[in-house]
């Protein structure tokens, strides 16, 4: 049955055709009286333009001899009988047939020219399509995906693109030659081209104006027809948009670059600056301490010695925490720091941290408030003992010299929370965070030494045991630092 | 060592450091040796005879871990070694292979000193050999078992007093974390560091005046403990 309709189904125009012819037959007859024969050769050509702007130029012609015939027999005396008597009939016959033809032919060019610009027009939206998705996308990635995917839409077939950056992974591919050998010469190659035309793909170079960029590649489906020109032309098209795609995120990506670079070049030359300065005030004092001693050391009393003696040394101790601060940075930086977690009792290493800070010429007072239920906790013993001399010491800077630093540990369900509190100017709420960012000083600090990296340690390194840190405003005035590390890998061994 | 003085062979490839070194200990009426290379330090170990050495870590020729280890080879000599912070792993290794003490740089000629007095010691006896010690409030009465503070008993558990025992005989040694759970809970506890915590913690709770500023027990960070040195 099926069959049968395939067949019969290519000369269902041409019945409809002369059945269309037929029917006008038909309608006129009543109108045989009143209207002069001649005018009824009008209604045939309607009918046989119409059919030639639906069903193309065959209908067209078949129904414009029909349509002669039929005139001769219904329209012409003696009726209902084939005959060419009348030359002035006779004329209109043939002329009804001659104009029928050219009119068929002219409606369908007229439809083809109609045809070929919707085709355009689809082809322009395509193409309009792809270039706003394309403009939108800032990254390579993105960009091939985008573009492969809207191809994949409108050929019948898969695409890739592949860039230089991709051209290793290329050897795993059977046609990595002919890819090559696209990009270098940037031409076409493939299917339909007189290069490696027996490969069953399309290849087309991505070009702008002065380089290749790229090759397009365009797998058709098995069963799917060679692309007709237009579409060919499509892939051109498409082609050329996604280069200049290319070409502009790689400008784009440049650009970007270069400003990173000088963002770069810029926060080096900050950081030199602001640690060669650091490194000098103290270098000065050890400097003038020891210049003096060497050159009027008769002119000093015991009294004035000693405490010349002791600045310098606390100023050493200052150079040497501060030289450890930029190593453990760069440690950091680099992922070069090496942990080694044990199950530490928070009191020994307070006990540490404590004979570290107090141990300078300074005395300040520093209140300590373990709680007994506090566990051990697994942390690196000689990191973790650095972010509490650089919380301590930030504690000291920052508040005034009679103000007491108060240190306490309790336990808050799964979590040891360790608390740093002082009685400073505390630290404004839109600089809590940013105080944790490398040598980020905040404004109240600018008048203090200090490179802006003892916080910003201390954050990689609770952030090494899985903990937080955090700075709060104290209730009645100053800073607090929280740290708080979880307790999950802790045994049962209290204190 | 009375009377006659004792000789201290410096082994640094900084000549401001040795010079440093040498003046304090020239100060102090010790014989000062130096070398400036593992090997010249090799060399000079055997034909100085020195009763300490001081070691660097960081010697531009061989590892500093690896001069211990030839050492040790034909020598009992103490050697104290001197490494710079960051290194903690080096220091285990460094007393591990036979290292008697170390310094961190920078340190002090106080701390320096206190080492070289414990480390000139003779190495297999303890530093404490006498029955009873007090130094400050604390008083160890070892035959007895007994230990007061400030005249007030103090309760030990039988560990808590070994710890305590083994610390203060060793006064001014370092005690590795390893060595003391060795000694004190046998071979097989040396990883169980906690052990070590614990009782560390409740000792302190007990015999210091503020736990969390020991003055008695000394942590060392990542290495172990040490009972404060007796002068």
């Amino acid at each position: 049955m099926r069959g049968l309709w395939a067949r019969t189904k290519g000369y269902l125009p041409y019945a409809a055709g002369v059945a269309l012819v037929l029917a006008v037959s038909v309608v006129g007859q009543p109108l045989r009286s009143s209207v002069h024969p001649a005018n009824m050769v009008m209604f045939y050509l309607m009918v046989i333009v119409f059919i030639a702007l639906r069903w193309g130029l065959g209908p067209a012609v078949v129904a414009a001899a029909c349509s002669a015939f039929a005139f001769n027999l219904f329209f012409v005396p003696p009726y209902f009988v084939f005959a060419l008597t009348d030359p002035e009939y006779s004329l209109a016959f043939v002329g009804l047939l001659a104009v029928g033809s050219i009119l068929s032919a002219m409606a369908v060019n007229m439809r083809n020219q109609a045809e070929t610009a919707r085709h355009r027009e689809d082809e322009t939206a395509a193409l309009y399509a792809l270039s706003q998705e394309l403009t939108v996308v800032t990254e390579l990635d993105d960009l091939v995906r985008a573009a492969s995917a809207h191809i994949n839409r409108a050929l019948p077939g898969r695409v890739e693109i592949i860039l230089p950056g991709g051209f290793e992974a290329l050897r795993a591919r059977p046609d990595a030659e002919i890819v090559r050998w696209v990009y270098q010469r940037g031409a076409a190659a493939g299917r339909g081209t007189p290069h490696f035309a027996a490969s069953g793909a399309h290849y087309h170079p991505l070009k702008t104006l002065h380089t290749t960029l790229g090759v397009m590649v365009l797998s058709l489906r098995d069963d799917a027809a060679p692309l007709a020109p237009a579409q060919q032309r499509l892939l051109a098209a498409y082609a050329n948009l996604i280069a200049l795609a290319i070409e502009r995120i790689q400008f784009v990506d440049k650009a970007k670059q270069a400003e990173l670079l000088q963002e770069k070049e810029r926060l080096q030359a900050a950081i030199l600056s602001s640690i060669s300065h650091d490194l000098r005030t103290p270098l000065a004092s050890i400097t003038g301490v020891l210049s003096s001693m060497l050159e009027h050391r008769s002119t000093l009393d015991p009294a004035s010695q000693d405490e010349l003696l002791r600045s310098a040394w606390a100023e050493a101790r200052r150079l040497n925490r501060l030289v450890a601060n930029l190593l453990d940075m760069s440690r950091l930086d680099s992922g070069a720091i090496k942990t080694s977690f044990d199950y530490c009792d928070l009191q020994d290493l307070i006990g540490v941290v404590l004979s570290n800070v107090e141990n300078g010429s300074e005395q300040r007072r520093i209140t300590v408030q373990v709680d007994d239920n506090v566990p051990l906790v697994r942390l690196d013993f000689t990191l973790f003992e650095r972010v509490l001399v650089n919380v301590l010491d930030n504690a000291f800077k920052y508040s005034p010299p009679d103000a007491p630093v108060e240190l306490s540990v309790r336990r808050e369900g799964r979590w040891v929370r360790v608390l740093v509190a002082d009685r400073g100017p505390g630290i404004p709420p839109e600089e809590r965070e940013k105080v944790f960012e490398r040598f980020y000083r905040t404004r109240e600090a600018s008048t203090i030494d200090g490179a802006g990296l003892g916080l910003a340690i201390c954050k990689g390194i609770v952030e090494l045991h899985g903990g937080k840190i955090e700075a709060l405003p104290r209730p009645g005035g100053g800073a607090m630092i929280q740290i708080d590390l979880p307790l999950d890998r802790t045994p049962d061994g209290q204190r | 060592m009375s009377g006659e003085k004792a000789r201290i062979l410096i082994v640094d490839d900084e000549e401001a450091l040795r010079r440093y070194l040498r003046t304090i200990l020239r100060g102090q009426h010790y014989a000062v040796s130096e070398a400036a290379s593992g090997a010249e330090a090799l060399e000079r170990a055997a034909s100085d005879n020195p009763n300490v050495i001081i070691l660097d870590l960081g010697l531009p020729d061989l590892d500093g871990v690896e001069v211990i280890r030839r050492l040790r080879e034909w020598s009992v000599t103490p050697i104290v070694v001197l490494s710079v912070r960051d290194q903690e792993s080096d220091k285990i290794t460094a007393l591990d292979s036979g290292a008697n003490d170390y310094l961190t740089k920078p340190f002090s000629a106080g701390e320096l000193l206190a080492r070289l007095r414990v480390a000139l010691r003779p190495v297999a006896q303890p530093v404490v050999e006498a029955a009873h010690l007090a130094v400050g409030d604390l008083q160890i009465d070892f035959a007895e078992r007994r230990v007061t503070v400030a005249g007030e008993p103090v309760r030990l558990t039988p560990t808590e007093y070994d710890l305590l025992r083994l610390l203060a005989r060793n006064a001014g040694r370092v005690m590795t974390h390893q060595r003391l759970l060795r000694e004190v809970w046998g071979e097989m506890y040396e990883g169980e560091t906690h052990l070590l915590r614990v009782n560390i913690s409740n000792l302190r709770q007990k015999i210091e005046p503020d736990p969390s500023r020991p003055v008695y027990i000394i942590t060392e960070p990542a290495i172990g403990y040490r009972f404060r040195a007796i002068d």
